[in-house]
């Protein structure tokens, strides 16, 4: 069985039922409906970044249903990303940004993480470099700063 | 990825990302920009901790140096409002320096572990406590004196401690303090919402926090809600008991298992205690063994005997183990050390059929297989 996906941009696309629910909106909005024809309409992801969700839904059509692991630690490993999935997220940040509307944990989770690890093990200027930030801070300040939160680092 | 992205994130996908960053990562974050200064600010300083580096290391200097460093730049006073959880591995001249930067309450506070040397400068601590005006949940302790000796954790930060009473969720004491029966009892008489209480009196017996029996059987638990019960119970005249019993010291009284023998001889004393226990309907773990370390030889020379438990209970259904019936939650009972166990044809029929899923416990596994909370609390001190 398919259904049929309008992007926001009015483009139709025919995916496998069991694909597209990889997305928990779609599976609710299918559920609320019944069995029905007509499109569904995603007004907030464009034909280009829904090309890609699908892609990454087909990739994982066969992964089990994620269950919320029950951690105590509150800092999580970001390092356990699959290499499909990594090369996969080397593209937007609209991706999470549809992941996160279209509610899609794994996608989502796996964004997250991307975004975590362009952050991770680099220097304020480094970070600056990879998502073009200017420095607004006067000398004084990110000295002031620095001393107040070196207690943190573990050079 | 997109350079600009971050900054479109709704907040809750911003604090997704924050989640897989390390204090580390936020410092640097803090240092990035005004905009990440805003944001990151108060995710790093939820959680203070200084660094934990191995004990005597050069790391752990320059860990402690930048923590001081960072307390004098103003850094607490300015930010304290932030923390929720802190964790301080400083020893009492360290803490003692921090304090004198920190401001004069945390509103936010609710996590506060200290671990360390500490001689008994008991102010210092009463004075930490007072200044958590929020409620603390979670208490963790772990001390021991300087040179190697215990840390007695003194009246004034008992009482300061027992302000918290209401709040207190989670208390622990390891490394090598004391705590007098008396107060460790009076806690569970106060704090009604105690989930964790966790004292398992380590190293030789006159060096734990442990409960006597002659102070709980009279009293009034409040604690309900205690789910982890970890502490020996002591004192106990139990029938049959052999006057092999080491000595032990209780502020200077010698006493002996003949002693306590020739005092009481008598069960009610027991059913009293499992009345008593039975009460804890919500208890998943029960541990009234000594959990002893092998670090202990680093100082003095420690024997298991000296753990072993003389005075306990004896765990048979004539004394009242029956009573426990009802604890249903129960998944650990731990016996480490104990002179007894559940030994009995009748006492192991009774725990089949009413503790069918509970884990029985009789050789000391606090580090052969990883009591992990155990670990936790107690290894940085022993580094």
């Amino acid at each position: 069985m398919t259904v049929i996906l309008v992007s926001s941009d009015n483009q139709d696309f025919k995916v496998d039922k069991e694909v597209a629910e990889r997305s928990i909106l779609i599976k609710n909005m299918l559920e609320d409906v019944g069995e029905s024809d007509s499109p569904i309409p995603l007004p907030n992801v464009t034909a280009a970044v829904l090309t890609k969700v699908i892609e990454y839904c087909e990739h994982h059509r066969n992964d089990p249903v994620q269950v919320p692991e029950e951690t105590d630690d509150p800092r999580k490993r970001s390092n356990d990303i699959e290499e499909w999935d990594m090369k996969f997220m080397q593209v937007d940040h609209e991706i999470i940004l549809a992941a996160n509307y279209l509610d899609i944990k794994p996608l989502l989770d796996v964004g997250c993480k991307t975004v975590a690890n362009i952050i991770k093990g680099k220097t304020p200027e480094e970070i600056r470099k990879a998502f073009n930030i200017v420095n607004d801070f006067t000398p004084e300040e990110e000295a002031q700063i620095k001393k107040e939160n070196e207690w943190a680092e573990d050079r | 990825m997109n350079t600009t992205s971050l900054d479109d994130f709704p907040y809750e996908l911003q604090t997704m990302v924050f989640s897989y960053l390390n204090q580390n990562d936020l410092a640097y974050c803090t240092r990035v920009c005004q905009a990440w200064n805003y944001r990151y600010t108060p995710k790093l300083w939820k959680h203070v901790e200084n660094q934990a580096a191995p004990y005597r290391s050069k790391q752990r200097q320059f860990g402690i140096e930048r923590f001081l460093s960072s307390a004098a730049a103003g850094a607490f006073k300015k930010h304290g409002n932030l923390i929720q959880s802190l964790k301080l591995k400083l020893h009492q001249q360290e803490l003692l320096e921090v304090l004198q930067h920190c401001p004069p309450t945390f509103p936010s506070l609710t996590t506060l572990e200290v671990s360390g040397d500490y001689s008994e400068h008991q102010d210092l601590l009463a004075t930490l406590l007072d200044r958590c005006i929020a409620g603390l949940k979670e208490v963790v302790f772990c001390m021991r004196g300087e040179h190697g000796s215990r840390f007695g954790f003194g009246l004034s930060p008992f009482e300061a401690l027992l302000k918290h009473a209401d709040t207190l969720e989670v208390l622990r004491f390891t490394g090598d303090m004391s705590l007098h029966p008396e107060r460790l009892n009076q806690l569970l008489c106060s704090a009604p919402n105690l989930k964790v209480l966790y004292s398992p009196g380590n190293r030789e017996l006159r060096l734990g926090s442990w409960l006597e029996a002659h102070d709980i059987v009279p009293s009034d638990w409040v604690c309900t809600n205690l789910e982890v019960l970890a502490c020996p119970i002591l004192g106990i005249p139990r029938p049959g008991l052999t006057d092999n019993m080491s000595f032990r010291t209780i502020d200077g009284k010698r006493v002996s298992g003949r002693a306590l023998l020739e005092v009481e001889e008598s069960p009610i004393r027991q059913f009293q205690i499992y009345a008593q226990l039975a009460q804890l309907t919500k208890l998943r773990e029960l541990r009234l063994g000594f959990l002893f370390d092998t670090f202990s030889s680093d100082y003095r020379r420690t024997y298991t005997t000296t753990h072993r438990q003389y005075d306990c209970l004896a765990m048979t259904l004539h004394s009242g183990l029956g009573l426990l019936k009802d604890l249903k939650e129960l998944k650990i009972v731990g016996l480490e050390n104990m002179e007894v166990g559940i030994d009995g044809v009748a006492e192991k029929e009774w725990t089949a059929e009413n503790w069918p899923n509970t884990v029985i416990r009789y050789t000391d596994c606090s580090l052969d297989q990883g009591n992990e909370d155990f670990l936790d609390a107690t290894q940085y001190i022993y580094e």
